[in-house]
């Protein structure tokens, strides 16, 4: 069945659109003519680097680049007899593989009917996984956990659950049924880029780009840098502080986000640290 | 009474695991089925009650199978009544075979009965005696009225000494582990049975005075165990071996302790053509589904929840999560704690509020009361 909902993705950017950046970008590096920086070459270098900029916010939990997909487990078991959802079947056009940078969570959703299995699936490692399958250890019976491998996401489904790829031994041991339930995969997504069409069949280039406001200014940098880069001249240097600069602060600003939340999660998992009473 | 569903969503907010990855359902599951082992062994609370007809009136029709003239057998919910001692095949089925099986119709009160004919009420097996109009007063059922009317039948085959609780079956596990209480007979007149050894029993059956030294003899109200059926064969049944014979459709009912808290044993079984009652509340799933009720009673609930968070507890610190060490050991205090105030209500709970006597499993003084 694979992949079945895919949410209509906005750009982020409130104003900034590809064109008004390039035009930025052309301002800032005096470009007036197009012999030796082409307008392609500019869209170019503002891909990459968005794509280089969403990258960093991606690695921490930044929730900009979050998306959930709805999808269905496969009809047929995959090669090693688990169940699966192959991330390869294009859905209106896009594939999600191509879409999804990484997946964070697996969830199952209500239909509602008794049978449902409702809950957080687990994630574990490839060898865990494939040991599962063997059913042999029977207090993951009623647990389904999953595994991100390759262009699809591996699910195991415990022994008392009915699906696509596993029928429980006798009817009485189905305690759930999950064939017809919608898995949410939770996941972070690549950013939208500028699609290099001719300006005038391009449906990215004036729309708004996929960056928060926020770090336009950094991406108006690091472009107008790979414009200087291309024409070979020197990159003037408080340019270049600023960019680094601005580099250096979000990724700043990503470990700080970072050790916070391990910090929360720590304390929910352990509670907060006890200390010998007279201690600073 | 509690649900055992709010136990463990208590424990997995104790243990800060609402997303329920750390600790996965049928560990809950496994473990909180250990703690009602536990529980259920030292409160001993947990009585069962297991009814069996030994010798019903009417037995399943089955291929090759002996079958003596007018025993009384039940094919495709049909009963018939048997007119010539044969063997049964498929190519004699009852249904077919008018030389062998007479059916019996069911009585309808306002019809017309001639004599001879066969008809059941209410469990009842009669033959008509008299042409008459069948009317409430003089069904088969009736003690009084059907006098001169009907003449009852039974198909029992009236030989029957033994009843069998299901004690390790196969894969039916219902480990009983000690009979409270044994009384025999009909729905309206049941019997206390008392238990004997099997040297009195055996004395009995085989027509001597159970004990010798008095020439007292046992009846049918006083039984011994054995492990093995009345062909030496051990089929995981625990048998009630009786002083007397069992008549048709005389039932017999044993209440026994077992160490399966959730609801009844399964029972899902069929014995000599008796559906028993399947157990279908045992704790499987994890909760919340929507129709798992599986419920306790009030005083458990602490002794569940400790003993549950104990066990989880000890095993997230035996995964490698130090933080848990000084607290499982505090909280395995608590719960025995709870376990030792809790078998003790429930001492106080047997021996004044029930009229359940124990009875010693293997002997009684042997002469008779």
């Amino acid at each position: 069945m694979a992949v079945t909902n895919i949410p209509t993705i906005t750009p982020l950017s409130r104003t900034w659109t590809h064109e008004m950046i390039a035009s930025e970008v052309m301002v800032l590096t005096n470009t007036i003519d197009n012999e030796q920086v082409q307008l392609q070459n500019i869209r170019n270098h503002m891909n990459s680097q968005i794509s280089y900029l969403v990258n960093l916010l991606n690695l921490s939990i930044s929730p900009w680049y979050r998306i959930t997909l709805t999808a269905r487990l496969d009809n047929t078991a995959h090669a090693s007899g688990l169940d699966w959802i192959d991330l390869d079947t294009a859905l209106g056009g896009i594939i999600p593989s191509q879409l999804l940078l990484d997946v964070k969570r697996l969830s199952v959703s209500p239909t509602p009917v008794a049978t449902d299995w409702i809950g957080n699936c687990t994630k574990v490692d490839t060898s865990e996984i494939t040991q599962l399958s063997s059913r042999q250890n029977v207090q993951w019976r009623f647990s389904i956990c999953w595994q991100h491998t390759g262009r699809e996401i591996l699910v195991y489904c415990g022994d008392n659950i009915q699906s696509p790829a596993h029928t429980p031994a006798s009817p009485a041991t189905a305690d759930y049924n999950v064939t017809t339930q919608n898995f949410v995969i939770w996941g972070t997504r690549k950013p939208v880029l500028d699609d290099l069409l001719a300006v005038s069949l391009s449906t990215t280039y004036k729309a708004n780009v996929d960056v928060p406001d926020q770090y336009i200014d950094l991406l108006i940098k690091m472009t107008q840098k790979k414009v200087i880069e291309q024409r070979r001249e020197l990159i003037p240097t408080a340019l270049e502080q600023e960019v680094n600069q601005g580099l250096v602060t979000l990724q700043q600003q990503l470990a700080n986000e970072l050790q916070f939340e391990a910090a929360e999660r720590e304390k929910r998992k352990y509670g907060n640290p006890q200390r010998v009473p007279g201690t600073v | 009474m509690i649900n055992i569903s709010q136990i463990i969503s208590s424990v997995q907010n104790e243990i800060a695991d609402i997303s329920g990855e750390r600790i996965q359902q049928g560990e809950y599951i496994d473990l909180l089925n250990s703690v009602a082992r536990e529980i259920a062994q030292e409160t001993e609370i947990y009585v069962n009650r297991y009814i069996t007809i030994p010798n019903p009136a009417a037995l399943l029709w089955t291929e090759n199978t002996d079958y003596t003239a007018n025993q009384i057998i039940s094919y495709n919910d049909i009963f018939y009544l048997i007119l010539v001692s044969h063997t049964s095949s498929l190519t004699n089925l009852p249904d077919t075979t008018t030389s062998l099986y007479t059916p019996f119709s069911t009585w309808v009160s306002g019809s017309s009965y001639s004599t001879n004919d066969l008809v059941v009420d209410n469990a009842n097996f009669a033959i008509a005696l008299v042409d008459h109009t069948a009317s409430d007063s003089n069904r088969p059922s009736e003690v009084y009225g059907s006098v001169g009317v009907w003449g009852k039948l039974s198909g029992g085959i009236e030989s029957i000494f033994d009843a069998t609780l299901p004690y390790m079956n196969n894969d039916i596990n219902v480990s009983g582990y000690r009979l409270l209480r044994v009384v025999r007979g009909t729905t309206d007149s049941l019997k206390e049975c008392r238990e004997y050894s099997n040297q009195a029993i055996s004395s009995t059956t085989s027509g001597n005075n159970s004990f010798p030294v008095n020439w007292t003899q046992l009846g049918a109200t006083e039984f011994t165990i054995q492990f093995v059926d009345r062909l030496n064969r051990i089929d995981g049944g625990l048998h009630l071996v009786f002083g007397g014979a069992f008549e048709a459709n005389e039932i017999c009912v044993i209440d026994f302790i077992t160490n399966r808290p959730f609801g009844q044993p399964n029972l899902g079984i069929s014995i000599n053509g008796i559906t028993q009652v399947s157990d279908t509340t045992a704790l499987q799933k994890w909760l919340p589904t929507y129709n798992n009720t599986q419920n306790i009673p009030d005083f458990l609930e602490n002794c569940f929840l400790y003993g549950l968070l104990y066990l989880v507890q000890q095993r997230l610190y035996n995964r490698g999560d130090d933080s848990f060490g000084n607290r499982y050991v505090q909280t395995k205090i608590t719960f025995e704690k709870e376990l030792r105030k809790m078998t003790a209500y429930a001492k106080m709970f047997k021996d004044n509020r029930s009229n359940l006597k124990v009875q010693p499993l293997n002997f009684l003084p042997e002469y008779y009361a």
